[in-house]
Parts: structure tokens; C-alpha cells; sequence
């Protein structure tokens, strides 16, 4: 299970890595095509809005694998123990029904829908654009299945506020060392 | 419990709400032919239905809302065909730019529903079908710096509908077709995204376009209408009565509609002098040229439009 | 009862317990919004609705500008722009009483005005600023306070995320017109806690000693120049209307990758791990904008928007007290909930009162005073990322700054006071331009 997890985490980081590298090269193009050629691409804006989209979804996958998506714990992380192993499962089992019903339930009947409606600049079926939702549905299920069985092993369940904020000065750190290095 | 209930509103007031959407102000004739609309069926109907307009895009732009109502999410909206075309290729047809040759030729077919139907009916599979057409004018184009002839054009970028033939029709005249929602298109403007856009008077004053674009040129590319689309399984579920008043509703939408776009237009002219819009008067025939190719090159990759192109340049002949 | 009063109390009553169980914002949101239009729709016709919109509300260019600010953002954290803006604030605020403190406040107002980020800023500074502070005699809490007060105005300054979003869920308000309207408040907002921050110190006698010689100063600017120039650049383009939101994104981002390479902080096989973590934030912010889309599509669907704007409307006629009323309910949320879910649930609530001709209220200045109110809740207990951050930062803990923060909260809350009544403190700069 937590290998099969740390896989599913890395291809979906390398996918969104690449994309946002594609999309910031795409966008750099689309500008220089507008000011240095002054020949403005139809196609790119497209292109860019739907490689977004995708990017974003896919990243959102990603972060549910992490359990880091916004979140107010100042009530629910205050328990400990069992009751906060159940709060946490339940809160999954949440995130489970919302992709389940929107990303592939309804992602699937969009998707079915749209077959035959074509995108405006790019002329490729719309449902091609549409797959992402409950292909990203089903990663975040497959995450919270596997974050459901983390929970029920661990010998103890720790607050995810706690673990946010060593993420924080983690962060910070790193700031801290690059400004000193930067004032060389 | 929840995920059997199936009719809107009647698990609480006993009404059904007919929900209509559209991307027009409330002061658009859109709008006004909607409201003639929701008073004839709620004075024969009101205590069954309740009818609720939603516009300026609120429950989703363009080809968004077109696709709730074929779920049914919405039961009417308002539809540019080049969206539709995106469903079925054959309102394709109104896409043809210089289609019509006068507004009393594009005004004779629309009203002739023998040739309307198989349109109208086209989009029957997808889960909804057009009740009835709404003037929306003819579309010029519009522009920051004046556009007199086709080489005016040359490397502007000029928003058009979201279809593949209005992008193929900008670059037959030379530009660089930009496809964006209507909503975008005064920033997009305003901002340099874009150059200009092609449409009717009133995008001028409703949408305040005139503020950013200045010249207005009459070179009558499209007499394109829009149609009031409709889920079809909510058509097909109201009793004969019922179904009867709903299309009379159209027919009323349609009639106060015509009336208040003819005045619109000459009210949005004033108000968009007055902005210090320019109005010029161009040489059709020079823009006509540019696309004409395009006829032919339509009709070939789309053989379904033959005979409906052929029976509309028949009525201009006859016209003529 | 109507669709929308049944609708808004299924809405409001799951989306409560559903967060303070803490529950994904994203997903509270979107389980209670489908659970409000499942009794009066269809299920396939339900379902299908919000996967369209939970892809349409995402599927925007102008939304494109977020990932790039958030990756320019990462970039410049990595870079060595932090220490040249402090350098160049250093010189600016001379030797007042609590020369360094201000220090901090500007290169707050700068840092944060170029990375966008108030939290980068508090962390940024605090690590850099307060162990000098520390040197120089300045008691701890002095020095966090002076930081976590002034770091949301980078929140406020353009660029900001935050004012990208409120102009999608306002329906289009001009991002060039928001960042315009947000200077004038940010910046109120840093010179008033200066002020604070000028009489605690000439209290407790904190003097700086430090002199900057003529030929140090001459290199500061120059160092800090490149950095500066990038506001100019991005900012500037942006609200002459030469590019779009987006793409001021895109330059700023091309501009920081050039600078830090130049500056050798950044190297090519760092930029997987930036890419990376500009993905997560991006995946975080845009995933809960997408979910939002549900929502508001729900509320206008259901008319819940209207039905809240009349009740508000018929509590009193009187201007003034609907505007306290938004503004208390706004900082109440703001001290539980983070910025954007905050504005994306709010805006479409909120935005018809302050519109209707009543109030008459500008889009463009509900939108500074609603991230204004919500801002003010990153630097309080019980949920605050800026006053976590600070207080990391200086080794303090929460309830050593509270007291000394006090201040600063009052003299803020004046400024919000200001921004809700004088439209012109968000308006002017925005009329100047033609907005
Ligand atoms: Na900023
Ligand atoms: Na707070």
C-alpha cells in the first residue's frame, strides 16, 4: 500500500513538474509571438488554459496523497487518540464520496457528453479535455483508500496541524540558509 | 431519499420552476422577449409553473450553458448558433459568412418553418432542441483604429464565438481570430489582448464596448440569428395543453423580441455616438470577396449543408 | 419556506460542521453545496453540474496568473532579492526610534509586494531582521510584533493572488483596476503600524547606531535596483494595460529565474523541487476555486445570494451599520478561515449588498475591503499562518505577542474603518487611470 503511494506520488510530480514547464515555456511563447513577432498565436491561449486546468487538477491529486490541502484543525486536532483517527477516516471518507460523485460519476457523464462537441482554436473533441476529471477522481480515491489504511495501522494518529507547521519552518529554514549564502 | 427526487421546486412550494438562461443585461431584448415569455405562460399557467430568467451569464457562459440544458439542470437558454455548432455541425449554415444578401432575405428564411424545422431539430439526440429564433442583428466589425477595407485586418487580433468556422472566417479576411467568452471581450480589449471584435450595435452600448473601441464598421458579414433552446424531455413531458402554451410562449418571445431589437439598435447608435463611437459606412463588396471561398470550402467538408444553402440562395433569387 | 431559504440552511449548516471537523475546505464545500441541490434536481443532472463547473471555474486564463505569481514567488525565496530589499530599507528609515523594526515594515511592503506572499515575507524577514534586532538590544517580541504586523500588506500591494481571485468571483472586476485600489491601503496599513512601532520604541529608547557610509549606499541601491525593477516592470505592465495579468505572471517569472541565476542562488536541478511545490500551492488554491465555482453556481441557482442581501438589507437601511455588520462577520471569519475560501464563499454573498444602490459601493473597493478584513485574520489567534510563521521566526511563542500586538490590531482596524468609508483610499488611484 505505501509503496504503491510513494509511486502514484512521484509519477503524478513528475507529471505536474513537466507540465508546469510546459506551460510556463507556452506561455513565454505566446508573449514573444505577441511582442517581439507581433504576430499573436490563436492556438496557445487555448492550449495554456487547458494545460492549466489539467495542471491544476492533477497537483490537487497530488496534495490529497499528502493530506495537505486547506483545512481548519483548530477544533478537530485538539482530540487525540482513537477519536482523532475516526475524524481523520471520516474526513477521507468525505474526500472519497466527492470524487467518487463529482470527478468520476459526473466527470464520466461530462466526458460522455461532450463527445461529439469540438474545443474552439485546438478543433479537438471537448471530451478529451474532459477526461482529466475522473481520471484525477480516481487517484484521489486511490489515495484516500490508502490513507484510510494508514490510519487504521498506525499506533498512533498525530494532529495534521503539527505536521503543517514543521512543513512551515522546514520552509523557512531553507529561506534562511539561501539569504545567508545570497549575502555572500 | 435525496437522489430520487426529480421535479425542480415541487418538494417545496408545488410550483415547477422553469429556470432560463442568458448572457444578455436585463435591458437587452433578449431579455424583454424572455419576460414577454414568462408573463403569457404564468398568466395561463402560473399556478403549475413558475418561469425564472437568469442573466448576464450567472448560471454559466456560452457552450457551458448549453450543456446544462441538455442535463436539465436549466430548462431554456439562450444559444448563439455558433455555439450550437459545436453540437451539430448544421447550424454550420449561418456561420457562412454573406449567407443573406439583405435583412428582409435572412428574415423571410427564419420565418419559413418548413426549412427551419430540420435546424431546429437537429440537436434532438444531444437532449434539446431550438423553440423558436431571436434577432440578433448583423455583425460588423468593431476596432480600436478604423477598419475601412480587408487590409485594415491584417495582423489585428479580433475576438470571435467560440467555432471553428467564425475562426476560419477572421482568417480568410486576414486577422487573427482570437476565440474568447463575450464576457472577457472589454478587458481583453481594454487591456490590447485584443484589437476588436465583430457583432451587433448593441454590444456597443449594452456591454460598453464603445468605450474601449471606437470605429464601428458596417461590412455585414453575418446575419446570424439566436435560438431559445430547450431540454427536450421537458418538452416531451408536459401534457398536449401544456406543451401547446409553452410554444405560444415562444412564438410570443420571438414577436416581442423582433420588436424591441429594431428600436434597440437605434437607441444603441445614439447612445454610442454620444460615447464617440464612429460609425463607417465600407465597401461590402471588398470584405465579401476576401471570404467567399470560404462557400464553397464549407459546403464540401460539409455535404448536410447543400441543399439548405441551395434552397436559401434560391428564396434570394427569387427575392431579387 | 423558499428553495433558497432550505438550499442556504442545508449549505450553511453542513459546510459548518464539516469544517470545524476539519474536513478539507475544498471538499466541505463541495459536499454541502450538493447536498443543498440534490432535492431539487435531478442526481445525474446534479453531479454532472459540478463536474462541469469544478472544471469550467478552473478552465480560466486569467486563473493562469496564480501558478506563475506563486512560482515567481518560490523563485525570488530562493534568490537573493530578501537581503538587497533589506539592505535598501536600511537606508531609507535612516535613524528613527526603532530604525530596524521599520526597516522590517518596508521591506515588508516591498518583499511581499513582489513575491505576493505574506508568509514568505514574515518568514523571510523575521530570520533575516530580527537576530540583528536581537543584537541590538531589542526585545524579541518587539521585533516579531513590528514583523507579523506589517507582513500581510503584501497581501494588499500588487501583485496579489488574492485580488486575482476576487476578480473571477466578482465577475470579472479588472485585476489592473484591484492592484491600483490596493496600494494606498497597503500601504496605510504599514505606515500605521510604523507609527506604533515609532513610539514603543522611543518608550523603550531603542537608538540604532548604524551609520551607511556614501559608498555603501551607492552600491545598496544598485543591488536592490534589479529587484525594484521587477515591481516596475510586472506591476507597471499590468496597470498600463501593455499585458494581461497572465502575462505580467509569466514576465515576472522569466524575470526571477534570470536574476537568480545571475545572482547564482538558483541552480537547474533546483528548479524541480520549485516547480514541485509551486505545483502543490497551485494544486491547493486552484482545486479550492474550482469547488467554489460549484458553490456559486448553487447559490444563484437557488437564489440564496438574494435571499441574504435582502435579509441584510432589511435588518437596517442604515448604510453605515450594513457595512459594520459585513465587516464584523468578515474579521470573525477571517480570525477561523484562510484568505482565498474565505473570498470565494463570501464574494458572492456579500458583493450584491455593497452594490445596491443603498450602499453603492464599487466593485473594485468591496474587493480591498473584503481582502483588507480578511488579511487582518492572518495575524490573529486561534487560525493565523502570518502570526505562526512570525512567531516561528523570533522563537516566541503566541501568547508573548498577543499583548504587544494589541496596538497594532487597534491602529489597523482604524485603517479598515478608513478603507470601508472613504471610498476614494481604495478608488483614487484606480479613477486616476481610468477605472
Ligand atoms: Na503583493
Ligand atoms: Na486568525
Amino acid at each position: 500500500m505505501i509503496k504503491l503511494k510513494n509511486i502514484l506520488t512521484k509519477i503524478l510530480e513528475v507529471i505536474c513538474v513537466i507540465m508546469f514547464a510546459f506551460i510556463t515555456i507556452v506561455g513565454t511563447y505566446q508573449i514573444v509571438t505577441r511582442y517581439v513577432f507581433n504576430a499573436p498565436s490563436t492556438v496557445s491561449e487555448e492550449l495554456l488554459t487547458y494545460s492549466f486546468t489539467w495542471l491544476a487538477l492533477l497537483a490537487a491529486a497530488l496534495v490529497f496523497a499528502k493530506r495537505e490541502h486547506m483545512r481548519m484543525g483548530f477544533l478537530a486536532d485538539k482530540f487525540s487518540g482513537n477519536a482523532l483517527r475516526w475524524i481523520y477516516i471520516f474526513s477521507e471518507l468525505l474526500v472519497i464520496l466527492f470524487a467518487a460523485l463529482i470527478m468520476i460519476y459526473g466527470g464520466t457523464s461530462i466526458t460522455k457528453l461532450t463527445m461529439t462537441q469540438v474545443t474552439a482554436s485546438l478543433g479537438i473533441p471537448m471530451s478529451m479535455i474532459y477526461v482529466i476529471v475522473p481520471i484525477c477522481g480516481i487517484f484521489v480515491i486511490l489515495f484516500g483508500v490508502i490513507n484510510i489504511y494508514e490510519l487504521l495501522r498506525a499506533k498512533e494518529v498525530k494532529p495534521l496541524s503539527a505536521k503543517k507547521e514543521t512543513v512551515i519552518s522546514n520552509k523557512s529554514a531553507v529561506v534562511q540558509k539561501a539569504i545567508v549564502k545570497g549575502d555572500k | 431519499a435525496f437522489v430520487v427526487s426529480g421535479c425542480s421546486g415541487s418538494a417545496f412550494s408545488g410550483k415547477r420552476i422553469v429556470r432560463i438562461s442568458h448572457s444578455q443585461s436585463e435591458t437587452h431584448p433578449d431579455h424583454i422577449g424572455l419576460l414577454a415569455f414568462e408573463e403569457y405562460v404564468e398568466s395561463r399557467l402560473g399556478d403549475k409553473y413558475d418561469i425564472q430568467i437568469f442573466p448576464n451569464e450567472i448560471l454559466g457562459a456560452s457552450v457551458k450553458a448549453i450543456e446544462l440544458v441538455q442535463t436539465g439542470a436549466i430548462d431554456y437558454c439562450v444559444a448563439s448558433t455558433g455555439n450550437l455548432e459545436t453540437f451539430d455541425d448544421i447550424y454550420q449554415i449561418f456561420s457562412i459568412p454573406y449567407l443573406f444578401n439583405s435583412e428582409e432575405h435572412y428574415h423571410s428564411i427564419m420565418e419559413n418553418d418548413e426549412m427551419m424545422k430540420g435546424i431546429f431539430t437537429s440537436t434532438d439526440a444531444s437532449g434539446f432542441e431550438a423553440v423558436t429564433w431571436l434577432d440578433a442583428g448583423v455583425r460588423n466589425f468593431y476596432a480600436t483604429t478604423p477598419i475601412r477595407t480587408p487590409d485594415d485586418l491584417k495582423g489585428k487580433k479580433i475576438r470571435v464565438q467560440q467555432s471553428p468556422t467564425n475562426v476560419k472566417m477572421m482568417e480568410a479576411f486576414g486577422a487573427s481570430a482570437t476565440p474568447m467568452s463575450f464576457g472577457e471581450v472589454y478587458t481583453a480589449i481594454q487591456q490590447n489582448v485584443i484589437n476588436g471584435a465583430e457583432n451587433n450595435e448593441l454590444a456597443l452600448t449594452n456591454n460598453k464596448h464603445g468605450e474601449v473601441a471606437k470605429y464601428y464598421s458596417y461590412n455585414e458579414h453575418q446575419m446570424v440569428p439566436d435560438m431559445l433552446i430547450a431540454n427536450l424531455k421537458f418538452l416531451q413531458d408536459l401534457p398536449p395543453e401544456e406543451r401547446q402554451v409553452f410554444d405560444e410562449a415562444a412564438e410570443v418571445c420571438n414577436r416581442a423580441e423582433r420588436e424591441s431589437w429594431s428600436d434597440a439598435v437605434e437607441e444603441a447608435k445614439d447612445i454610442a455616438k454620444g460615447m464617440g463611437v464612429e460609425f463607417l459606412e465600407v465597401d461590402v463588396t471588398a470584405f465579401r470577396e476576401k471570404v467567399l471561398p470560404l462557400h464553397k470550402e464549407i459546403l464540401n467538408e460539409n455535404p448536410k449543408l447543400r441543399p439548405i444553402y441551395d434552397a436559401i440562395q434560391k428564396e434570394a433569387g427569387s427575392n431579387d | 419556506m423558499s428553495i433558497a431559504a432550505i438550499s442556504g440552511l442545508i449549505v450553511g449548516v453542513v459546510l459548518i460542521v464539516l469544517l470545524l471537523a476539519g474536513v478539507p475546505i475544498s471538499i466541505s464545500i463541495g459536499i454541502s453545496s450538493i447536498l443543498a441541490i440534490l432535492p431539487i434536481m435531478d442526481f445525474n443532472a446534479a453531479v454532472l453540474t459540478g463536474a462541469q463547473r469544478l472544471f469550467s471555474g478552473i478552465s480560466v486564463f486569467t486563473l493562469i496568473a496564480i501558478p506563475f505569481f506563486i512560482l515567481a514567488g518560490n523563485i525570488m525565496n530562493k534568490g537573493g532579492i530578501a537581503t538587497r530589499l533589506i539592505n535598501f530599507a536600511l537606508l531609507l528609515t535612516g535613524r528613527v526610534p526603532g530604525a530596524l523594526a521599520h526597516t522590517n515594515a518596508v521591506a515588508n511592503m516591498m518583499f511581499g509586494a513582489i513575491s505576493g506572499s505574506g508568509v514568505a515575507s514574515a518568514s523571510a524577514m523575521g530570520s533575516i531582521i530580527g537576530p540583528i534586532e536581537e543584537e541590538e538590544g531589542y526585545d524579541v517580541e518587539y521585533s516579531a510584533t513590528a514583523n507579523i504586523a506589517t507582513a500581510p500588506t503584501g497581501l494588499l500591494i500588487p501583485p496579489s493572488n488574492v485580488l486575482i481571485t476576487y476578480s473571477l468571483v466578482s465577475g470579472g472586476t479588472s485585476v489592473a483596476a484591484l492592484f491600483m485600489g490596493g496600494y494606498i491601503p497597503g500601504i496605510l496599513w504599514g505606515l500605521a503600524c510604523m507609527v506604533v512601532a515609532f513610539f514603543i520604541a522611543r518608550k523603550k529608547g531603542y537608538r540604532s547606531n548604524r551609520r551607511v557610509k556614501a559608498k555603501d549606499a551607492v552600491k545598496i541601491v544598485m543591488d536592490a535596483i534589479p529587484s525594484l525593477l521587477l515591481i516596475v516592470i510586472v506591476i507597471g505592465g499590468i496597470i498600463a494595460g501593455i499585458f494581461t495579468a497572465t502575462e505580467g505572471s509569466v514576465v515576472a517569472v522569466v524575470y526571477s529565474l534570470i536574476l537568480s541565476f545571475c545572482y547564482r542562488t538558483i541552480k537547474i536541478k533546483d528548479l524541480y523541487k520549485i516547480f514541485k511545490d509551486s505545483a502543490e500551492t497551485t494544486g491547493i488554491i486552484v482545486f479550492l476555486i474550482g469547488v467554489s465555482s460549484i458553490m456559486a453556481w448553487i447559490l444563484a441557482f437557488t437564489g440564496i445570494p438574494a435571499a441574504i442581501s435582502n435579509a441584510l438589507l432589511g435588518i437596517s437601511n442604515n448604510k453605515i451599520v450594513i457595512l459594520l455588520i459585513i465587516n464584523v462577520i468578515l474579521l470573525v471569519v477571517g480570525t477561523f478561515m484562510d484568505i482565498t475560501p474565505a473570498i470565494l464563499i463570501f464574494t458572492p454573498i456579500f458583493l450584491p449588498v455593497v452594490t445596491s444602490d443603498l450602499i453603492g459601493m464599487t466593485a473594485i473597493q468591496f474587493g480591498i475591503m473584503l481582502v483588507f478584513n480578511l488579511c487582518i485574520g492572518t495575524i490573529t489567534p486561534p487560525v493565523g499562518n502570518i502570526l505562526f510563521v512570525g512567531v516561528r521566526v523570533a522563537k516566541t511563542s503566541i501568547e508573548r505577542v498577543i499583548k504587544p500586538l494589541l496596538p497594532y490590531y487597534g491602529v489597523i482596524i482604524l485603517v479598515l474603518l478608513l478603507v470601508t468609508f472613504v471610498p476614494a483610499i481604495s478608488m483614487f488611484l484606480p479613477r486616476l487611470m481610468g477605472f
